[in-house]
């Protein structure tokens, strides 16, 4: 019998594959930690919205680009988003400070005198309306 | 103090039933009252299982509504001494009963019973909750594979939502030769993966088809390798320290030497 296992273990090392039953307990452990996170598809969508509006406020980015998705890393589990960025420029100065003062996300006003500053076209604002949206579900 | 255990899996075809029919038949072979309760309404098969189907007269939807008491709707198990079940019905739905009322029916139970052991349908549905409803314990069966592990952890954590401290799981049909070969998840995987503490594990044995075709708990037949374990599990759960052993895959002449002299 334990000729038998070392052939098929020797096979296995021929092919460069794990044991199924290693694919399996892997498999496993990252679908348990979704499930048992209750994290759905449903959620994971609309994560991808939120972060969606959230970067189309800092940077143009491409709007069916993102893609989010949990990844095993050793024990832990790893939330990864590819986020694909058309160009890279920030918002004008004027949006930043004007959602600073409706209680959004702070900045300091000297991190902001760089030249990043550059004015938004017409679809990058649909995009920081839809920010709204995507707060919402719940 | 009687004890009400549920056998539960999520995933169906595990060996809910007869994990329950051959751990029942082994508690009463200790010599403990016991009587498992087919919770599988509209598809009944434990009396199947234990071949006492055609002795199924009235149902626990019968005492449920009041037709007849529970003494007349149990059947004992002629077999052993302590043994009864109690059928489920065929033709009603999981929904004609509520937990409330299975939860009587169970607490009725227990006071002339030192074990009810409750056949859990599949799913997590309402057959689910009417099971769990009575019960102060609970027993997961998981076999070695990818979809029952998963449905068994999703079972625990409804099992913990619900604050059943008291529950461990059976593993199985676990193949060692499988295991060695790489190619079967292992009692430690399991273990690692659920991280709740394990009952017992029930080997593959292909004498247990045969057992179900005729109509006889394995447990009743002695010596086979799940019988064996059934007989240890239900030495476990009434609180002896038996460990559980290493399977080995038990080869051609290994087998035909048990066969015929009897030996585990």
């Amino acid at each position: 019998m334990s000729v038998t296992r070392l052939l098929n273990n020797v096979m296995r090392w021929i092919q460069g594959e794990d044991a199924s039953k290693d694919q399996a307990k892997s498999r496993l452990q990252l679908i348990l930690i979704q499930d048992r996170s209750s994290v759905d598809p449903g959620i994971l969508e609309a994560l991808r919205e939120d972060l969606m509006a959230v970067m189309a406020s800092y940077f143009d980015v491409i709007n069916d680009g993102l893609d989010v998705q949990f990844q095993r890393d050793g024990n832990s589990l790893a939330l990864v988003a590819n986020i694909p960025i058309r160009t890279l420029r920030g918002r004008n100065e004027s949006q930043f400070s004007e959602r600073r003062r409706s209680g959004g996300t702070s900045f300091d006003d000297e991190e902001r005198s760089g030249p990043a500053a550059m004015p938004t076209d017409d679809s990058r604002l649909d995009t920081g309306g839809k920010e709204d949206e995507g707060a919402a579900p719940e | 103090m009687a004890r009400s255990i549920v056998i539960t899996s999520g995933k169906g075809g595990v060996g809910k039933t007869t994990t329950a029919a051959n751990l029942g038949t082994a508690l009463a072979l200790l010599g403990k009252k016991v009587v498992i309760i087919d919770a599988d309404i509209g598809l009944r098969n434990l009396d199947v299982v234990m071949g006492l189907e055609s002795r199924v007269v009235f149902t626990s939807m019968d005492v449920i509504e009041g037709k007849c008491d529970v003494g007349k709707a149990l059947i004992r198990d002629k077999r052993v001494e302590n043994l009864c079940i109690l059928a489920a019905a065929q033709t009603r739905n999981k929904t004609d009963v509520s937990p409330e009322q299975m939860s009587k029916l169970v607490k009725e139970l227990e006071e002339d019973f030192d074990y009810v052991l409750i056949d859990c349908p599949a799913g997590i549905e309402q057959g689910f909750e009417n099971a769990l409803a009575g019960a102060s314990e609970a027993v997961v069966v998981v076999t070695p594979e990818v979809s029952s592990i998963r449905d068994a952890d999703r079972v625990i954590g409804l099992l913990q939502a619900r604050h059943m401290e008291n529950h461990s799981y059976i593993l199985n049909r676990l193949s060692q030769r499988m295991v060695d070969r790489g190619d079967m998840l292992g009692r430690d995987d399991v273990q690692d993966i659920l991280a709740i503490p394990i009952l017992g594990v029930v080997p593959e044995d292909t004498e247990m088809i045969a057992s179900t075709n005729k109509g006889t708990p394995l447990t009743l037949q002695g010596t086979t390798p799940a019988a064996a374990a059934y007989l240890r599990i239900a030495r476990r759960i009434e609180g002896d320290d038996v460990s559980i052993p290493e399977f080995r895959y038990e080869g051609g002449f290994a087998r035909v030497w048990r066969v015929m002299f009897g030996r585990n």
